[in-house]
């Protein structure tokens, strides 16, 4: 059995004369939960999209589940979880008839765990989805997902909209799963404090490009601030991401011996994050 | 297809097709009612398929197709395990199948009531199915396609009837002749089917092609293109479509066919019809009924060998009443208001070729709605006339020829082009002898095969709208003829001066006649206008008053004149206009000529 959930390898999707996605490179290994963090349009929901066989991607190769797939087929949909970040349910259903409506489409659709969803997330099961609130059906929507106890789960900012308290609550039930059945999620979000207390590892993209990936620790141990005379040049294995954030590996850091009034800053992944998104850092800086 | 997706369609549109059929059925026992006395057998049924079966497919695929992308609900349907093109089949032959029962449904009903009063085989019943089902499964498909449209699906469902509107107007081909609508006609509607199989294979390619792009549109760039339409319509789009349906109807009221009045029936003498004209002559006491009968035979192949000629779609009915005590030379013919026809008054021994020509003038003139009398065309259709009246006699044609030389004034681009006033000037004589040197001389400089290609482009039946407008000129086809109106001209002065040497001698007998008009007021007399004329002893006046609103020149009083100097027995109105022409009778040519003709001021 493969290691990894998902492979894509240099995949690319336009949109007429927009490159959405640009060569997309992104593993993640299963039964793990992996932020992809990047800004509004930087191809988050589009590699979701790709992902769930929603877009056809125009070029590279994808890997779910541990297999290669040119269109990903009704049998491995049945294997994914979906939550986006708008749902658009039928507004004449309550939860009930939803599960009722989705339930034959999965063999593994799991009745008692959909009920049980609905209470944790306090959905109500009579109401019609067109009562509830955003935050509500976003917790619906994360139900009908979970129900089929899939393999993998995809959250393209789920929490959006959300309140503080619904966010939590979700989150929890998300971590929760994860660890009771082992599941792979992709969680996307544009905030990073959000994937930072769900991810293990994380991923930035930025203009349709991966900028760098890898678990959140070692990210922080490679990519650092760097105060020290304009005309100071760091020694070669050292790349610039963004004016004074540089990336190196975590012995480069530790054995470079720095000038006089040299100051090297760890950043928070905030920062790194926002060193990496912007669009003006240089093509150069991925790892 | 999805069992599941068709349990949610009927849940959530249940009640609309529900109610739907239910207004379907109600219509169709009305139209079965109303039936009865219009038409009986499937008349209903063909109805209600034209009528109710287009609206609920419309119906159908606005709730299947349209609903689900502009509630973005087809969003949620993609992230489930069902595939795209699965979703637009299952809903496509849910569509089908509910369209099929309505089908059935109104069939057997049909079929039930009609054999209360008639017996009906089931051969023919059948068969009235299989055409009333693939019209519907056509409508259907067409109705899906527009429906994943989104925001355009208005549109589409207009573009329909509206090009197949346009279609029957523009090309005269009537609706039931249309793909699909086809399997709808009235041997259908009276249970004998007769359809081809080209009908059949149109519509079922029609249907094929319309569920093709519906499955196009609802996969192609991953669904993309459905969504987009979906979205609604900006404020641009919506002004744009606005002002494209007030253009689009504009254009359609000013293409609206207008109703053409019955043709005139023959009701005396003996009718002539051997090709497309019917022919009769009324016999009268210096008409035998076997000259009339002769005279009706050679108009009637006069008028048929022309419309071959021209190839023009035309089925001339002619009428000629011969009336005694009318001068030879004066033709009349009767303004029908509520037929179409050609009823001509003539004197019962008014010369063959001119009555002829003027026949085959009429003739030409309604084919072209009258467009031929108003446009520099005009003197070719006067030519035309005279020509065809006496292609088959050379004498006669030699007569024209000598009239023609006789003509003072030398023919011109500029007098070809304004026929009306070169007309009004050389009198009908001189005119139609002229026109027909010019029409002679075009064929000698085209040759018979371009001439008739000029003279089909010419004497067609035009647009009777706004198209017409960009009908090209025919100063233009000319041109594409290799001539010009000047070169016409020149030719046509050139046959008539060759025309006069060659009758040198006959016209040399004719004597020269001068000739005045003046219009004066005096305070003891009024306000007349008085005539002069030496070089005839008798001779006669046509005149008529112009007034600011008289439309034209048309029956003209005549007076007859055996004196040098008269006063025209009329009192015209101070400020008005006297058109008057001196005419004399002209032993050598035979054929009153026109010496003066003028249009005088009254003081």
């Amino acid at each position: 059995m493969d290691s990894e959930a998902i492979r894509l390898s240099d995949v690319r999707r336009r949109y007429g004369r927009v490159r959405a996605l640009d060569g997309v490179n992104l593993s993640v290994a299963r039964g793990e939960v992996y932020g992809f963090l990047g800004r509004n349009g930087a191809g988050k929901t589009t590699t979701l999209r790709v992902l769930m066989g929603i877009v056809r991607a125009d070029g590279g190769s994808i890997e779910l589940l541990g297999e290669r797939v040119e269109r990903v087929s009704i049998a491995l949909k049945r294997r994914v979880g979906y939550v986006s970040q708008e749902q658009y349910f039928y507004p004449w259903m309550s939860a009930t008839q939803l599960g009722r409506f989705v339930a034959p489409l999965y063999p593994s659709w799991d009745e008692q765990e959909y009920r049980r969803l609905l209470a944790v997330l306090d959905v109500p099961p009579d109401r019609r989805s067109v009562e509830l609130s955003g935050g509500t059906r976003t917790k619906l929507a994360l139900a009908l997902a979970l129900a089929p106890r899939p393999a993998l789960l995809l959250l393209d900012e789920p929490t959006t909209g959300l309140d503080p308290v619904a966010r939590a609550e979700f989150n929890e039930l998300v971590i929760a799963t994860v660890r009771e059945r082992g599941t792979t999620a992709l969680f996307s979000s544009h905030l990073v404090g959000e994937v930072e207390g769900v991810a293990t590892r994380v991923g930035i993209i930025q203009a349709g490009k991966m900028r760098v990936e890898g678990d959140i620790a070692g990210l922080r141990a490679r990519v650092r601030r760097l105060r020290a005379e304009p005309t100071f040049e760091p020694p070669p294995g050292f790349a610039r991401v963004r004016a004074d954030v540089w990336q190196a590996e975590p012995e480069l850091w530790a054995a470079t011996p720095w000038p006089e009034g040299t100051l090297v800053e760890a950043l928070s992944l905030e920062h790194i994050f926002l060193a990496f998104a912007r669009t003006d850092a240089p093509v150069t800086s991925a790892a | 297809m999805s069992y599941v997706l068709i349990r949610k369609e009927l849940r959530e549109h249940g009640w609309v097709i529900a109610l739907a059929l239910l207004l379907g059925a109600l219509a169709l026992l009305g139209m079965l009612e109303q039936s009865e006395q219009t038409g009986g057998r499937f008349v209903a049924l063909v109805g209600h398929a034209r009528s109710f079966g287009l609206l609920i497919a419309a119906l159908l695929a606005n709730r299947l197709f349209a609903r689900e992308y502009s509630g973005k609900t087809q969003l949620f349907l993609e992230i489930l395990p069902l595939g795209r093109a699965r979703v637009f089949w299952t809903k496509w032959l849910l569509g089908l199948g509910l369209v099929a029962i309505a089908t059935l449904g109104a069939w057997y009903g049909s079929l039930r009531w009609i054999r209360r009063s008639e017996v009906l085989d089931w051969r023919g019943a059948l068969a009235v199915l299989g055409c009333v089902a693939l019209f519907n499964l056509t409508g259907w498909a067409y109705a899906a396609m527009a429906g994943m449209l989104g925001r355009y699906r208005y549109l589409a469902w207009l573009a329909g009837p509206l090009l197949a509107y346009t279609v029957h107007d523009a090309a005269g081909i009537p609706i039931e002749e249309l793909p699909a609508f086809r399997l709808l006609g009235e041997d259908v509607a009276m249970a004998r089917p007769q359809v081809g199989a080209l009908a059949l294979v149109q519509a079922g390619s029609l249907a094929l092609v319309c569920a093709g792009a519906g499955m196009l549109l609802a996969t192609a760039g991953s669904g993309a293109i459905a969504s987009t339409l979906a979205r609604r319509m900006t404020t641009r789009e919506r002004v744009f479509i606005v002002s494209a349906s007030i253009t689009g109807l504009a254009l359609l009221t000013a293409l609206e066919s207008k109703p053409e009045p019955p043709p005139f029936e023959l009701t005396e003498g003996e009718i002539v019809a051997d090709g497309l004209a019917r022919v009769a002559v009324m016999p009268t006491g210096e008409l035998d009924a076997a000259r009339a009968s002769e005279l009706a035979r050679v108009i009637s192949r006069d008028a048929d060998t022309l419309i071959d000629r021209l190839g023009v779609s035309a089925q001339p009915r002619v009428f000629v009443l011969p009336q005694q005590g009318l001068d030879r030379t004066v033709m009349q013919r009767a303004v029908l208001s509520g037929a179409q026809g050609i009823v001509l008054r003539v004197a019962p021994d008014a010369p063959r070729p001119q009555l002829r020509a003027l026949v085959l003038h009429s003739l030409v003139a309604d084919v072209t709605l009258q467009r031929a009398l108003k446009e520099d065309r005009h003197v070719l259709l006067d030519g035309l006339s005279a020509y065809w009246a006496v292609r088959d006699d050379p004498a006669a044609r030699e007569r024209l020829w000598s009239r023609a030389a006789a003509s003072a004034a030398p023919l011109s681009a500029e007098r070809l082009q304004r026929w009306a006033e070169t007309s009004e000037q050389l009198g009908s004589c001189l005119a139609d002898a002229s026109a027909f040197a010019v029409f002679a001389t075009l064929e000698g400089a085209l040759g018979q095969s371009a001439l008739w290609t000029l003279l089909r482009g010419l004497f067609s039946r035009p647009h009777d709208d706004v198209r017409v407008l960009f009908e090209p000129s025919v100063a233009q086809r000319l041109q594409r003829a290799g001539l010009s109106w000047s070169r016409l001209a020149a030719l046509s002065e050139r046959a008539r001066l060759a025309a006069r040497a060659r009758n040198a001698a006959v016209l040399a007998l004719r004597p020269s006649y001068r000739a005045s008009v003046s219009a004066s007021a005096t305070r003891d007399r009024g306000r007349t206008v008085a005539i002069a004329l030496a070089g005839s002893p008798q001779y006669f006046a046509l005149y008529q008053v112009l007034l600011p609103w008289t439309p034209g020149v048309d029956g003209m009083s005549r007076f007859d004149v055996r004196k040098a100097r008269a006063v025209l027995p009329l009192s015209p109105p101070r400020g008005s206009r006297v058109l008057v022409a001196l005419e004399v009778e002209d032993a050598t040519l035979d054929c009153p000529v026109r010496v003066l003709a003028r249009r005088v001021d009254v003081p």
